[in-house]
């Protein structure tokens, strides 16, 4: 059986506040009595309840109510009369407290005659109510239990979802890696007989891109500079592959590079770009990558000049980067194409820096 | 006998490598390198290559739709390149094509080249593969493509089928609209709707297959009939036959 944590703040508080509610009452009643006396008394009756309704929160959390069904008769039955029961000891013990509370008031001891002579009246005005008061107690105690309960399968939920994400985003990039690894290579196989330099460069170069991708474990937060370096890597490989066609720009701030951003994530973004930018333009493009920060959030911007975004079905290694987002800063991140025809597409993406996002613990 | 030869990759150096490798088999000529699928197609309609050296994954029109756009029974023997697609491979072994995996040994390529040369040479032992049954094969597994090519005077031109917003039959043609202009393909009715998207495409009449993403509105029209307004205002006839796939609207 789970253990429901208890909030005792709450629960006396509560108890508290009912002690002061009903000291109102009472003085709407009995105006002539002392204010003090009526909090002292009630504040003790509802202190010797809240006592007592701790009996019941112990047998809810021993033998909670699981279900309405029928079959499980024996444990509301079992709560019935043990509110009732607990109703019952209260009312004696308050009704006690009041006479106390009176008879030190009218300066004349208390004497069992007097309880029995007015307990019976008590109990018909105050049982029904009181024996609701321990229901609330027992169900506020199970809708707590079934908040936390709920509470505990949404974080498995996400997390288990987050896992998900990251065997997939591994398994894509190990999809997506041996096409560029296989291609690289064949490029190195004709470099090494045209321009052995190019090709030594090309091999150091594949080497680091490598190693970056077999190093870092995914979902993780990196430095801009590490991205960077990475994005580097991969774009001198596609610049040697692709030969004059591809231009790059890259202005990042100094200043920026020790901000955080998720491993990985500009690589299919510049990919994209390459991808959709490039095509069909032997003339080749340019892809310029640019930082800067706003309003506390890293802002990076990848734009390239070729046919432009036609909005409609985005990649799956877009799909894949908002899933990666989404998972870890919970819709604080932004991520925004925008794409005029024969102008090139501006890829916008936003980080917040100033907490920790959900996926890193 | 000399053998024409048409290089497509959209990498440089790929080309740059077999043109290298090409330099010791004195008895093939490259008669042209294509940077991209449009060239290839362009390339040997006009130069009728004896051999085609075929990379697979390009931008746009990959190896696969140049095969397609050319037509698989016109197309010359043709050697496939690749770096890894597991989808092709296993459809290259179904159909026991020979073809050059990326990065590939010097010796490997001579022997696909050998191997080309003898579907090259007429009436020979050895016939060229079956390309229809490669594209057929490939088209079951994905059916739907994202572009159609189409010809426009000398040209070639790619069209989105997203950006297409209906298809009118004409003859032995289709007619493509596409935001304001239109396209003839060769093509039949049936034939250009297997290759949609049937979750955006779906016929409307005899002679009109519509985008869903263009239809503005639907209004009862006579003896069972709709009309289908599009958001561009052209009005077209949703005829009763087939009316049922818009069960779930009408």
């Amino acid at each position: 059986m789970e253990h429901v944590r208890p909030r005792w703040g709450w629960y006396w508080g509560i108890w508290a506040l009912m002690g002061l509610y009903m000291t109102t009452w009472d003085l709407a009643l009995y105006p002539s009595s002392s204010v003090l006396r009526l909090l002292v008394m009630n504040l003790a009756q509802n202190g010797v309840w809240g006592v007592l309704g701790l009996c019941l929160l112990g047998l809810a959390n021993r033998r909670p109510i699981e279900s309405f069904a029928w079959r499980h008769w024996p444990v509301w039955s079992l709560h019935l009369l043990a509110s009732v029961a607990v109703a019952a000891l209260g009312l004696f013990v308050a009704y006690c407290i009041s006479l106390l509370v009176q008879s030190s008031e009218w300066k004349e001891p208390m004497t069992w005659a007097m309880v029995r002579k007015g307990l019976p009246r008590f109990y018909r005005a105050y049982f029904h109510t009181n024996l609701l008061f321990m229901w609330a107690v027992v169900a506020a105690f199970h809708g707590l239990r079934i908040y936390r309960k709920y509470k505990t399968r949404e974080v498995e939920a996400a997390r288990l979802e987050a896992r998900f994400a990251e065997a997939q985003n591994l398994a894509l990039r190990m999809q997506l890696q041996p096409h560029f690894l296989f291609n690289t290579l064949n490029s190195i196989s004709a470099l090494v007989h045209s321009n052995p330099d190019g090709a030594d460069e090309m091999i150091s170069r594949l080497g680091d891109f490598l190693r970056t991708t077999l190093d870092a474990p995914p979902d993780q937060l990196v430095s801009l500079r590490r991205e960077l370096a990475f994005i580097r890597d991969y774009l001198a490989i596609e610049q040697i592959r692709f030969q004059d066609r591809l231009q790059v720009e890259i202005q990042i701030p100094t200043e920026l590079m020790e901000l955080r951003l998720p491993g990985f994530i500009l690589q299919p973004l510049v990919e994209n770009a390459l991808k959709h930018g490039f095509a069909d333009r032997p003339e080749g493009g340019t892809l310029s990558l640019r930082a800067r920060r706003e309003a506390g959030d890293l802002v990076l911007e990848i734009q390239d000049d070729g046919e432009g975004f036609v909005p409609g079905r985005e990649g799956v290694g877009l799909a894949n980067v908002r899933s990666r987002l989404g998972l870890l800063y919970k819709g604080r991140t932004q991520l925004e194409l925008l794409g005029a025809p024969g102008r090139g597409t501006l890829v916008v993406l936003r980080i917040p820096q100033e907490a920790s996002p959900a996926g890193e613990a | 006998m000399n053998l024409r030869a048409l290089v497509v990759d959209d990498e440089p150096l790929a080309r740059q490598r077999i043109r290298h490798l090409l330099r010791r088999a004195t008895d093939v000529e490259v008669i042209q390198e294509c940077a991209n699928g449009l060239e290839a197609v362009k390339g040997i309609e006009e130069l009728s290559p004896d051999l085609v050296f075929l990379d697979i994954q390009m931008p746009e029109l990959d190896g696969f739709g140049v095969v397609e756009a050319v037509g698989a029974d016109r197309m010359p023997p043709t050697l496939f390149v690749t770096a890894y697609d597991q989808h092709a491979l296993r459809a290259f072994e179904v159909h026991a094509l020979d073809y050059l995996l990326k990065p590939y040994s010097v010796e490997r390529f001579h022997q696909a080249l050998t191997r080309a040369r003898r579907w090259c040479v007429p009436q020979q032992e050895e016939k060229a593969p079956n390309l229809e049954a490669l594209i057929d094969g490939l088209r079951q597994e994905r059916p739907w493509v994202d572009r159609l090519l189409v010809r426009q005077g000398d040209r070639h031109i790619l069209v989105r089928t997203a950006a297409i917003q209906w298809i009118e039959a004409e003859d032995n043609y289709v007619r493509l609209h596409v935001e304001g202009t239109s396209h003839l393909l060769r093509q039949t009715m049936t034939g250009v709707l297997a290759r949609l998207d049937p979750a955006q495409f779906r016929r409307i009449h005899r002679s009109a297959i519509v985008n869903l993403d263009c239809i503005k509105e639907f209004q009862p029209w006579s003896g069972g009939d709709h009309l289908v307004i599009m958001r561009d205002g052209t009005k077209l006839t949703l005829s009763r036959t087939f009316r049922e796939q818009f069960g779930e609207w009408l």
